[in-house]
């Protein structure tokens, strides 16, 4: 690791780009050339996108409302069972609102106050295109399209770190999401396990590591500024993903991921944070929630797509154990789904959604945000949940309580963060 | 720096430029052709592919079964897997719920390990793959290179995602009916086609699209001892019309309203597919259509029109000044940069104008501006995984079969081909392609197909002898992939590890020849990932 970082010193030179170009990784590299490496526990944070604009209202399920029942004939889960035994339902959450049953994983991390709700939040542009409305909650400019940058580089761009490893930011996806498009750097792989030059992850033969050498080489001195500064990220990721060996890992506690994309991310986010390789921002992705059509109630669909994520947030939490102290996990979809059920036994896109948030320092076991209601004249557009809660201030609480972000405003441009609107999901 | 568009590009690689932009590879031969006869003799013959004979691509492909199959014959060959039980099939048959199993619907739609298990299951998987070695073969081997670039380009457009329900049966059809035709024709006639395919009516939901009156009565109103139908449950569907105007044509900010895409939407109501699990064609059924007067982008579109009122959208938007723009800025940003200068859109624009969205005029205009011509263009874009794949096999005479570990290369390096979830399609700039786990799949793929370790995929191209001095090698190999333009660095690097792998004692690669170890290194280097 160290023989990289200084071949790009020695060979291409902080002279060499002159003054007006100097590659981040280079710069953070010169510096951690005389420094130990990060070992110092960071405050972590886990963003999970659900794409596609997941179903609130069957996911956090408001039985309490009988609105809710006359707006889903085919697909409302069922008020929780008054008995064991009885067939599936919703799993009473504080008697008014009740966990879609696909979730029960997730119940026990509510029960025991690790795992908040925070209902009737998202974006306050009313925007029904998927790509739009993740834009805006990406950039965390709701209406802004040409916002270049998402909202997480910009707290990594807020909070520079002279010892960040090329791990402090890092996205399970096949492209850089929007989150963490920007400035700082951010690692982008759909699996870290794959991440070597050559077929083989410990062990690359004389061959592959001179092959790797004249690529370092090649890449650290072209002119050509994106893939000389990725190719830097993407070489010293490799030095370290080598050291901690990422393939022999195994989850403690008894902790079983779900197979799926979800699971393998947060499996390979607990190792990371455990390997103590400077992770601060994770980002992962959970696709297919844009049930048009079948959509199911208690089971179908949906209750497919949930059994893998509650249960990859289930393991996650059990594998961290104690270390769960320094994580926040925060999830979050473009925008929900209309109130109504549509002529396919699906819905529509929607509006305002619910977010889960779960840590050690959250003061779970709630709620949070206040119901607007179901009825016809309460619902957005006379359509879909009305929004309560700006996702702004959801992420500006997470930036400013677990991140520990004092000024909040380049975050969140155009945006008067103020903490009186905060839900209090973390103290 | 500031990007210099006036400066044009060094004669000597004017011509590589050129055809890396209109070809997914220069080849030696059409380099020369190129400074030989001019690039717009060339170009006119491009712009002309049915006058290129291209039959001895066409007889490989002949050999792809599913390629020659309608959509009902494909879905009778390649059933979907035995279904699990699941609402869908309590739907009538008539009505058409072809999409709503749980294997296919939206649960399995999310991009997952590279082919997803939406097309890891049963059979119709071989034929998204077969499409797949299609594209890769009229890439590598066909000579009509321009209409290949541009069926990409529209693909992308235009995209669907190969996963969602029937559409595995419908993309074939897509590509060779609708879009491949109409690549180089005029735009009104391509949106035309996409509009009525199969494809695109299940995608974008459209076939499930009613009146919102069906369900109110009136002269269609059902006795009321008779429950609904599932077609007067359904109600309207906005998605077609939203994603036709924010993606199709007049792009997001083109100047549309909420209230456009509901009326757009009423108009196109009853645009449906006959039959979509039999493999049925587009269909337009009156019955589910809303007849009532609607208003699109202010202009009026009267009562009682049918199926003209699809048709009449589809004029408008596509004669519409924001569609022009549109579009031709999404051409200049695929032929010329990412930011492409206004003047060469502006241009395009004004042509798309002029010859009512005639794309060879676009094109050309585009094509012979001096933005293109210029310093600044020269490598300005990063190749897509596609095209860094396809002109490996161009400038080093791979062949393929095109089968599924190329088509895993390409996965691997950010682009799963016809498996792109969102109707945006892929982004065509360089800082969506590359990150450090994509470029890392780059060098990967650099160094599995120069070493021939790729199953079915090989590359020919005239090794070298013991006896050739590594300096022999790199100019030759640099020539054929890079046109010659090759960094000092990068040339430095390469002859460095030549010198170096002398020492390596019986390691791995004391056998392979120098020819390996410098095309992976070429194939890998920056310049390469760049067109």
């Amino acid at each position: 690791m160290a023989i990289s970082r200084r071949y790009f010193l020695k060979n291409s030179g902080l002279t060499l780009f002159g003054a007006a170009f100097v590659p981040t990784f280079l710069r953070r590299a010169a510096w951690a050339l005389d420094q130990p490496a990060a070992g110092a526990r960071k405050k972590v944070l886990v963003a999970i996108f659900q794409r596609g604009a997941a179903d609130g209202l069957n996911i956090v399920v408001p039985f309490g409302e009988r609105e809710y029942y006359a707006l889903r004939p085919s697909i409302a889960i069922p008020e929780p069972a008054k008995a064991a035994g009885d067939s599936p339902s919703a799993l009473d959450l504080d008697g008014f609102f009740g966990l879609h049953p696909s979730l029960a994983s997730l119940k026990p991390l509510f029960d025991a106050r690790h795992l908040a709700v925070v209902h009737a939040a998202g974006s306050p542009d009313s925007t029904r295109s998927h790509f739009d409305a993740q834009d805006y909650m990406e950039s965390a400019t709701p209406g802004v399209k040409s916002t270049p940058d998402g909202w997480l580089n910009r707290f990594l761009q807020t909070a520079p770190h002279t010892d960040a490893t090329p791990f402090r930011a890092v996205a399970f996806a096949s492209t850089t999401p929007c989150t963490l498009m920007g400035a700082a750097p951010a690692l982008c792989t759909q699996d870290l396990g794959t991440f070597h030059l050559g077929g083989k992850a410990n062990s690359p033969g004389r061959g592959v590591q001179l092959l790797e050498g004249a690529f370092e080489e090649m890449y650290a001195s072209a002119s050509d500024r994106l893939l000389c500064s990725t190719a830097g990220e993407t070489f010293e990721a490799i030095s370290t993903l080598q050291r901690i060996q990422m393939d022999a890992y195994q989850p403690e506690n008894g902790a079983a991921y779900p197979r799926g994309p979800l699971g393998r991310s947060l499996q390979q986010v607990a190792q990371l944070i455990k390997s103590d390789v400077g992770l601060e921002v994770a980002f992962a992705e959970a696709g297919g929630w844009d049930h048009h059509v079948n959509e199911g109630g208690v089971k179908g669909q949906l209750a497919g797509r949930l059994q893998e994520f509650g249960d990859a947030l289930a393991a996650f939490h059990k594998d961290m154990g104690d270390r769960m102290a320094d994580v926040t996990v925060l999830t979050m979809s473009e925008f929900g789904r209309t109130a109504r059920e549509n002529g396919n036994r699906g819905t529509d896109h929607g509006h305002a959604h619910a977010m889960f948030v779960l840590g050690g320092a959250v003061k779970g076991g709630k709620v949070y945000g206040d119901w607007p209601g179901l009825k016809d004249h309460q619902l957005h557009e006379g359509r879909d949940l009305a929004l309560t809660t700006d996702f702004r201030d959801v992420f500006a609480e997470v930036a400013m309580r677990h991140l520990a972000v004092k000024d909040p405003a380049s975050i969140f441009p155009g945006y008067q963060v103020s903490s009186a609107r905060f839900r209090g999901f973390l103290g | 720096m500031k990007e210099d568009w006036t400066t044009p590009i060094p004669a000597n690689v004017a011509a590589w430029h050129f055809l890396s932009r209109t070809s997914f590879g220069p080849q030696a031969a059409d380099v020369e052709r190129v400074r030989r006869g001019g690039i717009e003799r060339y170009l006119d013959e491009q712009l002309h592919p049915e006058k290129i004979d291209d039959s001895e691509v066409d007889r490989k492909i002949a050999s792809l079964p599913t390629l020659t199959m309608g959509a009902a014959e494909l879905m009778e060959d390649f059933p979907p897997r035995k279904q699990q039980t699941n609402p869908a099939s309590r739907l009538p048959m008539r009505e058409g719920n072809a999409a709503a199993t749980p294997s296919e619907g939206g649960a399995s739609m999310q991009a997952e390990s590279p082919m997803q298990p939406a097309m890891e299951d049963g059979r119709p998987r071989q034929i998204i793959l077969e499409l797949a070695r299609e594209q890769f073969w009229r890439a590598a081997y066909g000579q009509r290179q321009l209409q290949e670039v541009m069926v990409h380009f529209w693909m992308n457009h235009f995209n669907i995602y190969a996963a969602k329900g029937v559409d595995k049966w419908l993309l074939t059809s897509f590509e060779q009916d609708a879009i491949r035709p109409n690549a180089l024709g005029k735009f009104d006639a391509l949106l035309a086609a996409t509009a009525q395919s199969p494809a695109m009516l299940f995608y974008l939901d459209n076939w499930l699209s009613v009146s919102p009156n069906l369900a109110s009565g009136g002269f269609f109103a059902r006795p009321a001892n008779r429950p609904p139908a599932a077609a007067e449950r359904r109600g309207l569907n906005e998605n077609y019309g939203r994603e036709l105007m924010e993606l199709h044509t007049l792009g997001v900010d083109g100047g549309y309203t909420q209230h456009d895409v509901r009326e757009v939407a009423r108009c196109f109501t009853g645009w449906t597919i006959d039959r979509p699990r039999q493999g049925g064609g587009f269909i337009f059924r009156p019955r589910l259509h809303d007849d009532g007067e609607k208003v699109v982008l202010g202009h009026k579109i009267k009562a009682g029109g049918g199926v003209e009122d699809g048709m009449e959208v589809l004029q408008l938007l596509a004669a519409h000044p924001s569609t022009a723009h549109f579009i031709s800025l999404k051409l200049c940003r695929h032929f010329v940069a990412d930011d492409p200068p206004a003047a060469v859109v502006d241009r395009a624009t004004h042509t798309f104008q002029q010859t009512q969205g005639d794309i060879r005029a676009v094109l050309k205009s585009i094509l012979t501006s001096r933005e293109f011509n210029s310093q600044a263009a020269f490598r300005a874009k990063v190749k897509s995984p596609f095209e860094v794949v396809a002109s490996s096999l161009r400038t080093l005479d791979g062949e393929t079969d095109g089968g599924a570990p190329l088509m895993m290369s390409i996965v691997r390096m950010g682009q799963p081909l016809f498996l792109y979830q969102a109707p945006t399609g892929f982004s065509d700039r360089a800082s969506s392609w590359i990150n450090s786990g994509t470029l890392l799949a780059r060098m990967n793929f650099a160094l599995a197909l120069a070493a021939n370790r790729i199953r079915g995929t090989r590359l020919t191209f005239p090794g070298s002898t013991p006896a050739d001095d590594g300096q022999t090698v790199l100019d030759e190999l640099a020539r054929r992939t890079l046109g010659g333009s090759v960094s000092p660095e990068t040339r430095a690097a390469v002859l460095k590890s030549l010198d170096n792998l002398k020492g390596v004692a019986g390691g791995d690669l004391r056998a392979v020849p120098k020819t390996t170890v410098v095309a992976a290194l070429l194939l890998g280097s920056p310049e390469f990932q760049r067109r």
